[in-house]
C-alpha cells in the first residue's frame, strides 16, 4: 500500500514560491522588461502584446526565451546543488551561465546573479528547512511554467505590472 | 564538501585581489551597472575564480583543503588574468 503524505506536497510548494521569487525579482531588477537584449526577444514582446499581452512583460518573456537569465540560473543552480551535494555545485552552475551568457550576447548580471542568489535559497532549503533540494528543482520547473506554460497574455501582465511597480517599465 | 567550499573561496578572493593588482577597476564604473559591458574585480571575476576552482577539484579529483586552497589561489589568479582579456574570447556586441 502506498503512503501518501502532505510532505513532498509542502517541500515543492515552498520550492516553487522560492525559485518563482527569485527569478521573478532579479530578473525584473536586472532589467528584463526595460528593452529586448536581440531582435528575437523584441519580436516575441510585440507578439505577447498582440494578443492582449504586456509589452514589459513580453519582452521580459523574449529575454528569457533568447539568453540564460535567472530562470535558468535558478534551475542549473539548485540542480548543481542536488549532483554536486552542496553549494559548490551552485557555484560552478554561476560559471556556467555566466559563460553561456557571454556566448549570446548577455554582460550576463541577471543570469549569474540569480544563480548565486539561488544557490543561497536552497543551501537554506536543505539546510534550515530540512528539505530535499530535488523538491526545489521541481518547483523551479513548476515555476518557469507558470511564465511560458499556461498563458503568455495573462503572465505578461502580471510580470508586466511587477515591473513597473519596481520601476522597471518598457524604455521604448 | 567543504574543501570545495574552501578552496571556491580561496579562488573569489584570490580573483578579485589579482584583479585588483592588474589594474580593473573594483566595480563597474558605467552606469547604469546593469546594462554595463565593463568587467571589474567584484564582477565577474570571483564567479570565474570559485567556479573554476570547484571544476578544476572536481576534475582532478582532489579533497584534501590544502590542495583545494592551492587550487583556488592558481585558479583565482588565471581568473583575473582571464577576465582582463575577456573581450578576445567573448567581444562585446556590435550596437543596434
Amino acid at each position: 500500500m502506498i503512503a501518501l503524505t502532505w510532505e513532498p506536497v509542502v517541500e515543492l510548494a515552498t520550492g516553487l514560491a522560492l525559485a518563482w521569487l527569485n527569478f521573478v525579482t532579479v530578473d525584473i531588477l536586472m532589467g528584463l522588461p526595460e528593452a529586448p537584449g536581440v531582435k528575437g526577444a523584441g519580436a516575441i514582446g510585440r507578439a505577447v502584446e498582440r494578443r492582449g499581452g504586456d509589452l514589459a512583460g513580453g519582452y521580459f518573456m523574449g529575454n528569457i526565451v533568447c539568453s540564460p537569465d535567472a530562470s535558468a540560473g535558478t534551475l542549473l543552480a539548485s540542480a548543481g546543488y542536488w549532483c554536486l551535494g552542496g553549494p559548490h555545485g551552485g557555484l560552478l552552475a554561476a560559471l556556467a551561465v555566466y559563460l553561456g551568457n557571454r556566448l549570446c550576447a548577455d554582460p550576463g548580471y541577471a543570469g549569474t546573479l540569480g544563480a548565486l542568489s539561488a544557490t543561497a535559497l536552497v543551501t537554506l532549503y536543505d539546510r534550515v528547512l530540512g528539505f530535499d533540494p530535488i523538491n526545489f528543482v521541481a518547483g523551479m520547473v513548476l515555476a518557469i511554467t507558470t511564465i511560458h506554460g499556461i498563458d503568455h497574455p495573462i503572465a505578461s501582465r502580471i510580470i508586466g505590472d511587477m515591473a513597473r511597480r519596481l520601476g522597471r517599465g518598457p524604455r521604448e | 564538501m567543504m574543501a570545495e567550499l574552501v578552496g571556491a573561496a580561496a579562488g573569489a578572493a584570490a580573483s578579485f585581489t589579482t584583479a585588483l593588482a592588474i589594474g580593473l577597476p573594483p566595480i563597474q564604473r558605467e552606469k547604469p551597472r546593469r546594462r554595463s559591458w565593463e568587467v571589474s574585480a567584484a564582477f565577474p571575476t570571483p564567479v570565474i575564480g570559485a567556479g573554476g576552482t570547484v571544476a578544476v577539484c572536481r576534475v582532478l579529483g582532489w579533497k584534501e583543503l590544502r590542495l583545494a586552497v592551492l587550487v583556488g589561489v592558481a585558479v583565482g589568479v588565471a581568473s583575473a588574468a582571464f577576465v582582463a582579456n575577456i573581450e578576445r574570447v567573448f567581444p562585446r556586441p556590435e550596437p543596434g
